[in-house]
């Protein structure tokens, strides 16, 4: 018998060494995952993080659901304090670079009749993103009350929140009660996908949540995750309703849901499409070989055959890819279709995975959100404000732009007024009673004055929604059209901005931190505060936008193109030591198209060393003085899922080819000569066109399944290469 | 060749490179990740390293790691499923490491792994310039050992005697540390020198938790402890045993929460010595080599030093988990070359990144922060630096490639005036925002040491302690018991820290400062320079050592700290990096 620390050793240590040795084999935890998803081993639990579906005999307030709570709760971040003996809640100083609530500081319960109490609740569409503090809905609608009903009659408190979502929402509304309201307005609805259900992510670290989407692809094939997302979102949304039901049963009052509407018109979602079975005439390279022929009909305005290419692509990817939906509402906007791009472009919003992690998308609320609040929210008599229908009429189009949304689903300070409108009247329906009936929307909209804000404020906005859309919009046509718009509409309600423009360039011309910039110092002494929300968090040198907004200063006169590229040839040029471009993705051209993984940090998952192309094409940015050659230094490799795969990868430097990679599934290395001549002074264009001869779809999505299976993460969509390195320097 | 050597997934990841025998490059994740422990792949530091090598991936010969998981494993499934691993068995996969290795880092080569305990072994003795030595490894656990007793010679290291889980010292130490209302894996050295003030008056209540055994044996009443499956260190019963309920994290520190410490503090040392001597007549070499979490504790290395029979001892500075690499790269290189990869001593720990004087300059031009350039008057930015800490002002000190390891060295520090007698309390209170009976270490010349301490042999890595003799008042170092954990700084190894020393010294007689870590509370020690003005921002440092530059608080913008301060909150986005599913009253065992 064994000995050890002094004593005889247990001998189930033996068999522990033996089990681990069977579990250190390649099938070895395949059998466990197995049994495990069987549920004959192993916790049964299957947290998908969603709240519990509601019973459906729970229709009246539980305690946790009343407000009359033993002892007083936060609300959101302000906390309850009692000041003078009275109950008060006090937030923290707000910080100079925002930080997404309401800046109100202290907030008492209401202590008479009049004003009557509104509390207002929401995500970053309801905070006024862009406009905030300066201008919010809650503000706006506050305003309205007033000149409808004169003053001293409604009081909003802004409870709206940034980054908001389903649970937290759920809590401050139920803290919020402590205040007294006497109604409750809920807009909210766009990002309820992401930031409550990330459990049904592929890439979510849980075994259970990896088996279940194996099983969903097994069962349903390529829809099926897609379906797993909105079963959980639908579930998580009537939770949400009911839970809301019973607090303000709790409390009497009455609510009203305001269903976010998104942008149609001027939000594209260009995502990847999946692994697709190899059938005939089908498969991932023919989906990519029509993309790109549709692109180019579109660019012509060859509106009929662009349609015929999209449906055809939809029928190959079954309808789960944005892109193909985005391409056909094109080419139905073209053809004046509008009902059937519409149509198109609600199938965009749905397919674009956002809710399953697998890409860095925009939050915008989706149709079977749409429905489930609408129908939740009736059926419970809740108000009800239907932004798309209020849009579409007052617009005119059911495809709202650029004239409501400074982006994805954030308003336009017409967009806030027009929707506060709406809720101006749906709140004066609900109060219901003697008097004059409650005024409709469209007269409101035509009498209340327009939203009066400072042209500063205003021009940050807007170039707010520049830097926006340049980061967080990947289009299928041409987004610069956008940020350009925005930038002008900036320099058109301030000039001055323009300055705060050139400051921009200076602080994205350097690889440090904006907020540590000489620039940012001094955008903060002009009237232009750029903070957080205009996109200082992203950590790249932000090409599109310096091309723009280069382009745009040198046509104002403000500031040359040579001077903007100066800057950057000043700080970054290829010089005395070599430049990595491929990682981190500081010089990633459109670093948000990679798979979200590698875009955001998720904890506890393992990062990677390497950069992976979920498109046929990657871009980098290499900075140059136009003069001196460089080397590029390329080590890639094309990963094969179970099949080797081989292939020529094409390195261009602003669209002429300079060389090629022979690659295979092991590191391949290569040097390119780029001559000087062949450079820009300042930006560069660095563009790999990987092969796509990508393995057969049905293979890689059973190789998928399997590991998803074995509780290991994989990509539903292929990888078309991957890059260690690609770097540059003098030659 | 090259050999890449990895910690990772467990605690605090690393990697290091050996190219050619020589050790390049070392970091640990968290310094580029800035998430304090980072246990994930080190994806950066893997970069870092190959970059430092002048190599890519592919040219990487041999990439060694410094555990078994599959034995790992049987050891996780014996202890049955804790209480705080995740309850889907994601852990329950001992592929998972080569996987990520391949995937993840995209690594094609050859994949060696070694025992975790035998990593901790060649960590110290392949670095230690001994041609023998006994080796005393001991931490939290490993596969299944917790402790192991070796001997080693030339290329050749035998780990001839283990204990195993879940007797273990670290394990003990880190329970203590738990009751305490310190967080577990992180909080012992705050024990350790919270023991300082206390005296072993629970001494006994100690020694019941651990028997100690025959030669290198000693076991754990597990009555007392619950980190098996529970959801914290100890059971219930030792509460009753120390009669009182565990301590709240960040609530006052009582006289009985000191006492508890020296006591278990006093056990350990003990336990430790009796082992040490066990293994000194076990070997019969005059060198003892040390590793493991627990030897991080420089008050018990440095009692092993003085009152223990061996004459010499090493300790790799990177004791922990991260210093695995070191030693599994080591290990790959014996095993490739039939050799050890020098037979030299590791005489510092600078292996890190570096940022030159004229990239810091740069980036001073884009910041705007008024500096001023001392490059190439390197006499006179020390005469400069050394007028601020004479003025007392706390100077956070960046030069040179960054420490491997847990402490700073010299090369991100920050600075201070040793004979200020308000400098203890400023540091812990404005600039490291930590607990106030939390002392400081010293750095002093290597020539001056013995003038001002009873010491008798360098301590490049402040990894013992020892007490101070110095007639000059040095209320800033000297902890309460008198005794200090000091550097010697040897101007062969650290030139420019050296002389700052030195002249600092000529202009006040005092051959010594105080040096602390470069971070404030709850963050990784600073990487770049960029982390350095973070850190700066959001603390009371005066001034900033760039390099060749020196920058003034007062010069820096109004609202810069706030800009900070909030861009640092911000920064974490929706998926904050600062929530951890793992609780901090448990040590890690998946």
């Amino acid at each position: 018998m064994a000995i050890e620390n002094g004593v005889p050793s247990d001998p189930r240590k033996q068999i522990c060494n033996d089990l681990a040795e069977l579990l250190g084999q390649e099938e070895g935890v395949r059998v466990v995952r197995l049994l495990q998803h069987l549920e004959l081993c192993g916790p049964a639990a299957r947290d998908d993080g969603a709240p519990a579906p509601a019973s459906p005999a729970a229709t009246s307030a539980t305690p946790a659901d009343t407000a009359a709570e033993t002892r007083p709760a936060p609300i959101g971040i302000w906390e309850p304090q009692e000041t003078r003996g009275e109950l008060a809640f006090v937030r923290p100083e707000p910080t100079l670079l925002g930080d997404g609530s309401a800046q109100r500081r202290v907030l008492l319960p209401k202590r008479s009749a009049l004003p009557g109490r509104i509390c207002f609740f929401g995500e970053s569409a309801a905070a006024g993103f862009f406009y905030a503090p300066h201008l919010t809905p809650a503000q706006l609608l506050q305003e309205q009350l007033r000149v409808v009903k004169g003053p001293g009659q409604y009081e909003v408190v802004d409870l709206a929140r940034v980054n908001e979502s389903i649970l937290p929402l759920l809590d401050t509304v139920q803290a919020a009660c402590q205040l007294k309201p006497d109604l409750l307005v809920v807009f909210a609805g766009n990002n309820w996908n992401l930031l409550d259900i990330p459990t049904v992510s592929p890439q979510f670290p849980s075994v259970d949540t990896r088996q279940e989407i194996a099983e969903s692809l097994r069962a349903s094939g390529l829809r099926g995750p897609a379906a797993l997302a909105d079963a959980r979102l639908k579930n998580a949304v009537e939770s949400a309703l009911a839970r809301l039901g019973r607090i303000a049963n709790a409390a009497q009052i009455p609510v009203v849901v305001v269903v976010p509407e998104v942008n149609l018109a001027d939000w594209e979602n260009r995502q990847p499409v999946m692994w697709l079975p190899e059938v005939p005439g089908g498969g991932i390279a023919r989906w990519y070989e029509l993309y790109g022929a549709a692109k180019e009909r579109l660019a012509g305005g060859r509106w009929d055959e662009a349609a015929a290419l999209a449906a055809r692509m939809i029928e190959l990817d079954l309808g789960t890819c944005s892109t193909s939906h985005r391409l056909l509402a094109r080419a139905e906007i073209g053809r004046g279709r509008m009902a059937e791009a519409l149509a198109a472009c609600r199938a965009e919003v749905d397919a674009t995975r956002y809710s399953t992690l697998c890409f860095m998308a925009s939050p915008q609320c989706t149709g079977p959100v749409r429905e489930a609040l609408l129908r939740g929210a009736r059926q419970r008599g809740f108000g009800v404000v239907d932004l798309a229908t209020v849009f579409a009429e007052h617009t005119g189009s059911p495809l709202p732009g650029r004239r409501m949304f400074m982006d994805y689903c954030h308003l336009t300070v017409e967009g806030m007024k027009v929707a506060m409108a709406a809720v101006t009247a749906e709140i004066l329906r609900l109060g219901g009673g003697a008097g004059a009936p409650a005024p409709d929307w469209r007269q409101l909209v035509k009498s209340l004055p327009n939203p009066q804000v400072a042209p500063e404020v205003d021009a940050t906005a807007k170039l707010g929604a520049a830097l926006h859309n340049a980061h967080r919009q990947l289009a299928v046509g041409n987004r610069d059209d956008i940020v350009e718009h925005w930038c002008e509409r900036a320099l058109a309600a301030s000039p001055g901005i323009a300055d705060a423009m050139v400051e921009l360039l200076a602080a994205r011309s350097t690889p440090c931190p904006a907020v540590l910039t000489a620039a940012q110092q001094r955008i903060w002494g002009t009237p232009y505060r750029l903070t957080l929300y205009h996109g200082w968090r992203s950590d790249s040198l932000d090409a599109p936008v310096f091309e723009v907004v280069g382009k745009l200063l040198a046509r104002s006169g403000r500031q040359s193109g040579e001077a903007s590229a100066a800057l950057l040839v000043e700080r970054q040029r290829v010089g005395r030591d070599a430049m990595e471009l491929a990682y981190p993705a500081y010089y990633h051209w459109d670093p948000i198209e990679r798979f979200y993984p590698d875009v955001v940090r998720i904890p506890n998952l393992t990062q990677r060393a390497i950069y992976r192309s979920p498109w046929p094409v990657s871009s980098f940015c290499l900075v140059a003085d136009g003069v001196a050659d460089v080397e590029l230094d390329l080590t890639a490799r094309l990963p094969g899922e179970g099949r080797p795969r081989q292939g020529t990868v094409t390195v261009a430097v602003n669209g002429r080819p300079v060389g090629e990679l022979a690659a295979g599934e092991r590191w391949s290395r290569a040097r390119f000569r780029v001559q000087g001549q062949a450079l820009s002074a300042g930006l560069n264009r660095v563009t790999l066109h990987w092969p796509l001869t990508v393995t057969d779809g049905d293979t890689a999505l059973a190789q998928v399944i399997a590991r998803l299976e074995q509780g290991i993460a994989a990509d539903l969509h292929p990888v078309f290469g991957e890059v260690f390195s690609l770097r540059v320097q003098p030659r | 060749m090259n050999i890449l050597g990895l910690s990772a997934f467990y605690h605090e990841s690393a990697c290091c490179l050996l190219q050619d025998g020589k050790l390049v490059a070392a970091a640990a994740e968290e310094r580029f990740s800035r998430i304090k422990h980072d246990p994930r792949l080190p994806v950066a530091a893997v970069r870092f390293c190959l970059e430092a090598g002048g190599i890519g991936l592919p040219d990487v010969d041999c990439l060694a790691y410094y555990e078994q998981p599959v034995k790992k494993l049987a050891r996780q499934l014996w202890s049955g499923i804790p209480a705080a691993a995740p309850a889907d068995l994601s852990w329950l996969d001992p592929l998972q490491p080569e996987r990520a290795m391949r995937e993840m880092l995209g690594y094609e080569g050859p994949i060696r792994k070694f025992d975790h305990h035998l990593s901790h072994a060649a960590s110290s003795f392949f670095y230690s310039g001994f041609a023998d030595a006994a080796i005393l490894t001991a931490d939290g656990v490993g596969e299944w050992a917790t402790t192991t007793y070796g001997r080693a010679q030339g290329s050749a290291i035998e780990l001839f005697e283990e204990v195993h889980f879940p007797h273990s010292l670290g394990l003990l130490y880190s329970a203590l540390t738990g009751y305490l209302g310190f967080r577990v894996n992180g909080g012992e050295y705050k024990v350790m020198g919270l023991a300082a003030y206390g005296e072993p008056r629970y001494e006994a209540a100690v020694r019941k938790l651990v028997q100690v055994g025959a030669d290198g044996q000693f076991t754990l009443d597990l009555q007392y402890f619950d980190f098996i499956r529970g959801t914290r260190m100890y059971s219930p019963a030792l509460c009753d045993l120390f009669g009182a309920p565990p301590r709240v994290p960040e609530s006052a520190v009582l006289q009985f929460h000191q006492d508890v410490a020296k006591s278990v503090q006093v056990v350990l040392e003990d336990i430790l010595l009796q082992k040490v001597a066990y293994l000194y007549e076990r070997v019969g070499s005059e060198n003892l080599c040390m590793a493991g979490g627990v030897a991080l504790n420089c008050v018990a290395n440095g009692r092993i030093l003085r009152q223990g029979p061996f004459a010499r001892l090493f300790v790799q500075p990177a004791a922990g988990d991260a210093g695995g690499c070191l030693g599994a790269a080591a290990l790959a290189h014996v095993e490739l070359t039939g050799e050890r990869h020098t037979r030299e001593p590791m005489r510092h720990a600078y292996l890190g990144p570096r940022w030159s004087a004229d990239q810091v300059a740069e980036l001073v031009a884009v910041t705007g922060i008024p500096a001023k350039d001392f490059r190439g008057r390197e006499a006179e930015l020390i005469d400069e630096v050394v007028r601020r800490l004479v003025r007392n002002e706390v100077v956070g000190w960046f030069h040179g490639a960054m420490e491997f390891g847990p402490r700073a060295l010299g090369a991100r520090s920050i600075l201070a005036n040793p004979q200020d007698p308000e400098v203890r309390e400023r540091l812990n209170r404005l600039v490291k925002k930590r607990e106030a009976f939390r002392p400081f270490a010293p750095s002093v010349l290597a020539s001056r040491a013995a003038e001002h301490f009873d010491l008798d042999r360098p301590t490049p890595f402040m990894l013992d302690t020892c007490t101070v003799t110095s007639p000059l008042a040095l209320p800033a170092i000297t902890h309460v018991d008198r005794s200090a954990r000091p550097q010697t700084v040897d101007p062969v190894d650290a030139p420019r820290y050296a002389a700052l020393i030195a002249a600092f010294e000529r202009q006040t007689g005092c051959p010594l400062l105080v040096n602390t870590s470069f971070n404030v509370r709850s963050e990784p020690i600073v990487c770049s320079p960029v982390d350095a003005l973070f850190c700066m921002g959001s603390s009371g440092i005066d001034t900033l050592v760039l390099e060749d530059f020196v920058i003034d608080r007062a010069m820096l913008p109004e609202n810069l700290s706030s800009l900070l301060e909030s861009w640092h909150v911000e920064a974490a986005g929706p998926f904050s990096r600062r929530k951890s599913a793992i609780s901090e009253d448990l040590y890690t065992f998946v």
